[in-house]
C-alpha cells in the first residue's frame, strides 16, 4: 500500500540528488569563522612554501660574501639586497631557508599524519570489529609498545641508521599510529553493535567488505579530525628532533633546525634568524589547530 | 505442502563471563531460547510474542546464525540451517531476510538508498552489472511506494516509515522465500504501523513470503498473523492458530497479555477484567524450576515447580500443567 500524502510530499521537495552527511559537515565548517581563520592561514603557509622559492633572489645554499661575518650589522632584513627575511650567520638568505624549512616541516607532519592513519585506521577497525581474543591480544600489543619512550626509540633510530629524511618519516609515523588505533578501535566497538552492520552481516556481506563499506566511512569524520590535530603534533616532533640537532641534514634543513639555529644565535642581537622561521611555526599550528576545531565541531554537532 | 522451515528444539545459550571468574571456573550459561519448535508453511505468518527479554529477538538471531543456537532448523530442501558452514549458509542468507526494530539505525548514514538497497545485490548477485542493479533496486522501491527518483537520497531526509520502507525494500530486493521481522513497527507512529503492516500483507501475497514477524504489540500481530507463538523467558506457553488463541486462550500468560490489550470501546475497556501480572521477568540466569511461568502465575500449584510441562503437539499446544480458560480466581 502506497500512502499518497507521503509521495506528494516527497515529490514536491525531491531534488534529484540528496545531501549527504559530508555536506552537512562541508556547510558548518564554512559557516566557522575560526576555523575559516584557520583554513586561510594554511592555505597562505602553503601557497609560501610551493611558491616562495620563485620570490626569492638568493638560493638557499648560496653565500652572500657581503653580508658573511657581519651578520649582526649588514645582515637584516632589506629589500635593497634581496634578503627579505635577512641571513644567517653563514650569509644565506633566510627566505629562502624559510620557505625550504617549511617544506620540509609540511611534509613531515603530513606524510606522518598520513601513516599513522592508514595503519591506525586498518589496525583499530580490524581488532575492533573481530574483538574477542585477537582484540585483546592486538591492543595489549599497542599497550605494550606505548609503554615505549618514543622519543627515545625515534632518536636511536636516527643514531642508528643515519640521519635521513626518509627515517624521520617512518618514524614519526609508526609511533603516532598507535593513539589513531586505540581511537578507531573505541569507535568501531559502539558502530559494530549497530543495526546497519548487523543487517549487512545478516544479508551474507564479508567481513573486510563490512569493514571497508560501513566501518570506516562512519570513522572518517574521526579520522579527519585527529588527523588535522596530529599534522601539527608530529611537525613538533620533528622540530624538537632537528632542535636536538638529530633531525633533516645541512643542506636541508626545516622549521625546527632554523629556529635552533636562530635561538644559538640571538645573543649577537640577530632576532630576525629566530623571529621568521617562529613566525611560520606558529602559524602552521595555529592554522591547524584551528581547522581541527572547525572539523570536530562541522563533524559531529552532537558533540558540543 | 512440505514446510518451508521447520524449526525443533532451538536454543540460544550465551556463556557468561564475569570479571572476577578465573579462566578455570566453569562459565555461567545463559540460556536466551529454550527447546521452541514450530513448523512454517510457505506463504504463511507466524506472529512471536512476548514481553521484552523473552528471548524474541534473540530466536530470529539464532535462526540467521547471528548468535551461536542449537537444535535443528531444515529448510525445505531438506538442509539443517544450523548445521551448515558459514560459506554454505551464505547460499541461504538471500533466501531469508530481516526487517530491523529501528528503520533508521538499520540503514547506514554514509550510504545512498541506491547503495543501501542495492547491496544483498552486490554481495549475492556480483554478475549483474551497475545498470541492471539499479533497474532493480528502482523496482523494488516503487513496490514498496517510495520514489524512484529519491535512488541518490540519504536515509536522513527520510521520516520513520519511510526508513522502514527502505529496510522493507533492502530485505525483498533479493526475492527471499523467509522474511523475518523484528519488531518491525514497533518504533512507528500508530498511523504509520497500519501503512506498513498493510504493505508487508500486500508483498506477501505478491511474492509468496513466509514471514515470521516479532511483536510485543498483540493487536498488530493478530492483523497479519496465522499463528500466534507466545514466549516466556525463551520458552513457548502456547501456540496455536491466530483465532483459536486470541478466541480460547489456554495459557494463564497468554490470557494475561490478552487481558491487557486496549478495548476501542469505552463501555467494553470499563467492563473488562484485566490479570495484572505481579512481580517482574525472572533472570533468565536462574529461571524459576519446573514452569518458568509458575513464580507469576496464580494457577500454580506445588507440582508446577517439578514437572516441566509439555506442550505436546498437534494445532494448540499449551505448556501448563493446568490449562483452561480464565477463572474467577485470577482477574482482580
Amino acid at each position: 500500500m502506497v500512502s499518497t500524502a507521503e509521495q506528494t510530499t516527497a515529490t514536491d521537495v525531491a531534488p534529484k540528488k540528496g545531501r549527504s552527511l559530508w555536506a552537512d559537515a562541508r556547510r558548518r565548517f564554512l559557516r566557522n569563522k575560526a576555523a575559516m581563520l584557520g583554513l586561510a592561514i594554511l592555505v597562505f603557509v602553503a601557497l609560501f612554501a610551493v611558491f616562495g622559492g620563485l620570490l626569492a633572489q638568493w638560493s638557499n645554499e648560496e653565500l652572500d660574501y657581503n653580508v658573511m661575518g657581519q651578520a649582526a650589522q649588514l645582515g637584516g632584513p632589506s629589500l635593497e639586497n634581496g634578503h627579505y627575511f635577512g641571513t644567517d650567520d653563514l650569509g644565506r638568505d633566510l627566505f629562502a631557508r624559510t620557505v625550504q624549512g617549511t617544506q620540509i616541516s609540511l611534509a613531515v607532519g603530513v606524510i606522518g599524519a598520513l601513516i599513522a592513519c592508514v595503519v591506525g585506521t586498518v589496525y583499530g577497525a580490524t581488532a575492533g570489529y573481530l574483538g574477542g581474543r585477537i582484540d585483546s591480544v592486538m591492543m595489549r600489543l599497542v599497550d605494550i609498545f606505548m609503554a615505549v619512550p618514543y622519543m627515545f626509540v625515534l632518536i636511536l633510530l636516527l643514531v642508528m641508521y643515519g640521519r635521513s629524511i626518509t627515517i624521520l618519516f617512518i618514524g614519526v609515523g609508526l609511533i603516532s599510529w598507535m593513539e589513531m588505533a586505540r581511537i578507531v578501535r573505541g569507535q568501531t566497538l559502539s558502530l559494530k553493535g549497530r543495526d546497519f552492520v548487523e543487517a549487512a552481516q545478516a544479508t551474507g556481506v564479508s567481513t573486510p567488505v563490512i569493514i571497508a563499506r560501513h566501518i570506516v566511512p562512519n570513522l572518517l569524520g574521526v579520522i579527519a579530525v585527529y588527523a588535522t590535530l596530529l599534522v601539527p603534533l608530529m611537525i613538533l616532533t620533528e622540530s624538537f628532533i632537528s632542535f636536538l640537532g638529530l633531525g633533516v641534514q645541512e643542506p636541508m634543513t626545516s622549521l625546527g633546525a632554523l629556529i635552533s639555529e636562530g635561538a644559538g644565535t640571538i645573543a649577537y642581537g640577530t632576532t630576525w634568524q629566530l623571529g621568521f622561521p617562529l613566525l611560520f611555526f606558529v602559524l602552521t599550528l595555529f592554522g591547524f589547530f584551528f581547522v581541527g576545531d572547525g572539523l570536530r565541531d562541522a563533524l559531529d554537532p552532537k558533540d558540543r | 505442502m512440505s514446510p518451508l522451515l521447520s524449526v525443533r528444539d532451538l536454543c540460544v545459550t550465551f556463556r557468561i563471563t564475569r570479571g572476577g571468574d578465573m579462566p578455570w571456573t566453569a562459565p555461567r550459561l545463559l540460556r536466551a531460547v529454550n527447546g521452541v519448535s514450530f513448523d512454517l508453511e510457505p506463504g504463511q505468518t507466524l506472529g512471536v510474542v512476548g514481553e521484552s527479554g523473552c528471548g524474541k529477538s534473540t530466536l530470529a538471531r539464532g535462526l540467521i546464525r547471528m548468535v551461536p543456537s542449537t537444535g535443528r532448523a531444515l529448510w525445505q530442501d531438506g538442509t539443517d540451517l544450523l548445521a551448515l558452514s558459514s560459506r554454505q549458509m551464505l547460499r541461504y542468507r538471500s533466501r531469508i531476510q530481516m526487517v530491523f526494530q529501528d528503520p533508521l539505525a538499520s540503514l547506514n548514514p554514509r550510504m545512498t538508498l541506491g547503495q543501501i538497497i542495492g547491496e544483498p545485490l552486490r554481495t549475492h548477485r556480483p554478475d549483474l552489472s551497475g545498470a541492471e542493479r539499479r533497474t532493480r533496486v528502482a523496482g523494488m522501491m516503487e513496490r514498496v511506494g517510495l520514489l524512484p527518483q529519491m535512488i541518490s537520497r540519504y536515509p536522513h531526509e527520510f521520516s520513520g516509515g519511510q526508513c522502514q520502507r527502505i529496510g522493507i525494500a533492502r530485505a525483498l530486493v533479493m526475492e527471499p522465500k523467509l522474511l523475518i521481522c523484528d519488531e518491525p513497527v514497533s518504533a512507528l507512529d500508530v498511523s504509520i504501523q497500519a501503512q506498513v503492516v498493510d504493505l508487508l500483507k500486500d508483498l506477501q501475497r505478491d511474492m509468496g513470503l513466509a514471514m515470521i514477524f516479532i511483536a510485543h504489540d498483540l493487536s498488530v500481530v493478530k492483523h497479519i498473523a496465522d499463528e500466534v507463538m507466545v514466549l516466556y523467558l525463551g520458552r513457548v506457553m502456547e501456540k496455536a492458530p491466530k483465532a483459536r488463541l486470541y478466541a480460547d486462550p489456554q495459557h494463564p500468560y497468554t490470557q494475561a497479555l490478552l487481558s491487557a490489550v486496549p478495548i476501542p470501546d469505552p463501555v467494553a475497556e470499563r467492563a473488562k477484567k484485566i490479570i495484572a501480572l505481579e512481580g517482574d521477568l525472572p533472570s533468565p540466569m536462574s529461571p524459576p524450576s519446573g514452569c518458568v511461568f509458575r513464580t507469576r502465575c496464580r494457577r500454580g500449584k506445588p507440582d508446577c515447580a517439578e514437572t516441566v510441562p509439555d506442550p505436546g503437539t498437534g494445532p494448540h499446544r499449551t505448556a501448563c500443567l493446568y490449562p483452561g480458560p480464565v477463572r474467577e480466581v485470577e482477574t482482580g
